[in-house]
């Protein structure tokens, strides 16, 4: 935990791409999709940035390669992304941490005179 | 898919080539799927151009690639430490050895005194040549074990002339003017002064090196070097242990007829590290370099013993041909001797300190992904 929490806090579109994962496995394209959707339409990653937060991901544990399972019409298995216990624990530290944030904020507005 | 679609999955194609082989491996094919998919949907969703998909693209692939290959250079160097599962190859071994036969040059340039002067520069070129091309080879290859003595040949160079330079340079002209005042004391006391200051300069090679080591620590690209020396501190003993070599022949300073005595020192350290590089194990490691080093020193010691007497001097030289020199100079090469075991066993002493997370280490920095 001390782990995950000392790389506090994600960048926005790391966090997105948990996010994007946080219902189920996705592969590369349905995570881009799903980015851009959760974050209406802000983040928009190319192919390079994608891939290459995937691959931190994967170094740091936080998901992991699994085969996809909707089919792709082709014979070759697409592979498909996934958090993990460790990138799950991660995601829900963002979240608690984002939120404490917005709290905090929230709190210190309501208090300021009109 | 149109002409232009087309166009652009084979622009988007040569872009791939770019990124590291390892990376195209894993994700290549992948990259090119999503590529294609965003394409694909773009022209049917007919809002976004195929230019627009394409720029983002070319906007991050320098980055991109960059960092890919940073990442891949990381790991290559964290995973290039001591794996004992990992058989040591023949090239890496006759690369250090090589090494330990590269002062012959320096005994060749110096003893022939029939040879013309621009052959004895042309052989110190040489010299100088190779070490300098090992270690760039070395830093370009995530500095491999064989390179660590000469890393530490340079590093105790710079280490012994910076330090004479800027520090041992107000307390050593004190130190030669005591020779006169010296000749007057016991014996004892005569070495032991000297021993003295032989260990300050012993703390010093070791902090400095210490201090390099930490310095690879703070740098993200040479991070895992860090990593491995901290894994295994008797690479930092060999590396030490490399810089010895020029340390011998410092202790030869000045003295005529001692090129067979240079060499079979230098040998006794070839020795030394040809067991360290094949020995499994810490302990069996940092005892074949103490070994080689002790022995190396015993020699020194030998050689002064028996050249001393057979010196010629000139007349106002510090040290003159006497049995009193003799005693010293023997007694301040086996003091030399202790004081470079301790210079080696202190970084080995460093494996049993128990592993806490290190600050930087564990909390690296992420590359840029926007």
């Amino acid at each position: 935990m001390t782990d995950v929490l000392s790389n506090l806090p994600l960048r926005e579109p790391t966090f997105f791409i948990l996010l994007s994962l946080s219902p189920g496995p996705k592969h590369g394209y349905a995570i881009l999709k799903e980015v851009e959707r959760l974050s209406d339409g802000r983040v928009k990653l190319s192919t390079g940035t994608l891939y290459g937060a995937i691959e931190r991901l994967l170094d740091q544990g936080w998901i992991c390669r699994v085969d996809d399972p909707i089919p792709n019409g082709t014979n070759r298995q697409r592979k498909a992304y996934d958090l993990t216990e460790l990138g799950r624990k991660a995601l829900n530290a963002e979240i608690a941490r984002l939120r404490k944030l917005v709290s905090v904020a929230a709190d210190q507005t309501a208090e300021e005179p009109s | 898919m149109s002409i232009w679609a087309h166009l652009a999955t084979k622009i988007y194609r040569a872009l791939l080539t770019f990124y590291p082989s390892g990376y195209q491996a894993k994700f290549g094919e992948e990259m090119q799927d999503t590529f294609q998919s965003r394409l694909r949907e773009t022209q049917k969703a007919g809002g976004e151009q195929i230019w627009q998909v394409l720029w983002r693209e070319l906007r991050d692939w320098p980055g991109s690639v960059f960092h890919e290959h940073l990442r891949a250079r990381r790991k290559k160097m964290s995973s290039n430490g001591y794996n004992e599962a990992k058989p040591l190859q023949r090239s890496e071994l006759l690369a250090a050895m090589i090494f330990f036969l590269l002062p012959l040059f320096s005994i060749l340039a110096v003893t022939d005194t029939n040879s013309p002067q621009w052959m004895d520069y042309m052989l110190l070129v040489l010299f100088w040549g190779c070490i300098i091309f090992a270690v760039g080879l070395a830093i370009a290859r995530s500095v491999p074990r064989w390179s660590l003595p000469y890393l530490g040949f340079i590093s105790m160079v710079g280490i012994i002339l910076i330090g004479t330079d800027r520090f041992w340079g107000w307390i050593y002209p004190y130190f030669l003017k005591s020779f006169g005042l010296r000749s007057v004391w016991p014996l004892s006391i005569r070495i032991i002064y000297v021993g003295i200051f032989s260990f300050i300069m012993t703390v010093m090679i070791l902090l400095g090196a210490l201090m390099l080591v930490n310095l690879l620590r703070l740098l993200p690209n040479t991070r895992g070097v860090w990593k491995r020396i901290r894994a295994d501190w008797t690479q930092l003993s060999f590396m030490l242990y490399g810089g010895l070599v020029f340390y011998i022949m410092l202790l030869f300073d000045e003295y005529h007829h001692e090129e067979i005595w240079k060499f079979i020192a230098w040998t006794c350290l070839a020795l030394g590290a040809w067991f360290y590089l094949r020995a499994k194990g810490q302990l069996r490691r940092i005892l074949a370099l103490t070994l080689g080093a002790t022995v190396a020193m015993w020699i020194v010691a030998l050689a002064k013993w028996v050249l001393i007497p057979l010196q010629k001097w000139p007349t106002g030289y510090p040290i003159a041909p006497s049995e009193t020199s003799r005693w010293v100079e023997t007694g301040s090469a086996m003091l030399d001797g202790v004081w470079i075991l301790i210079m080696l066993l202190a970084p080995a002493l460093l494996n049993f300190l128990p592993q806490v997370p290190d600050s930087i280490t564990s909390n690296e920095e992420q590359p840029a992904v926007t």
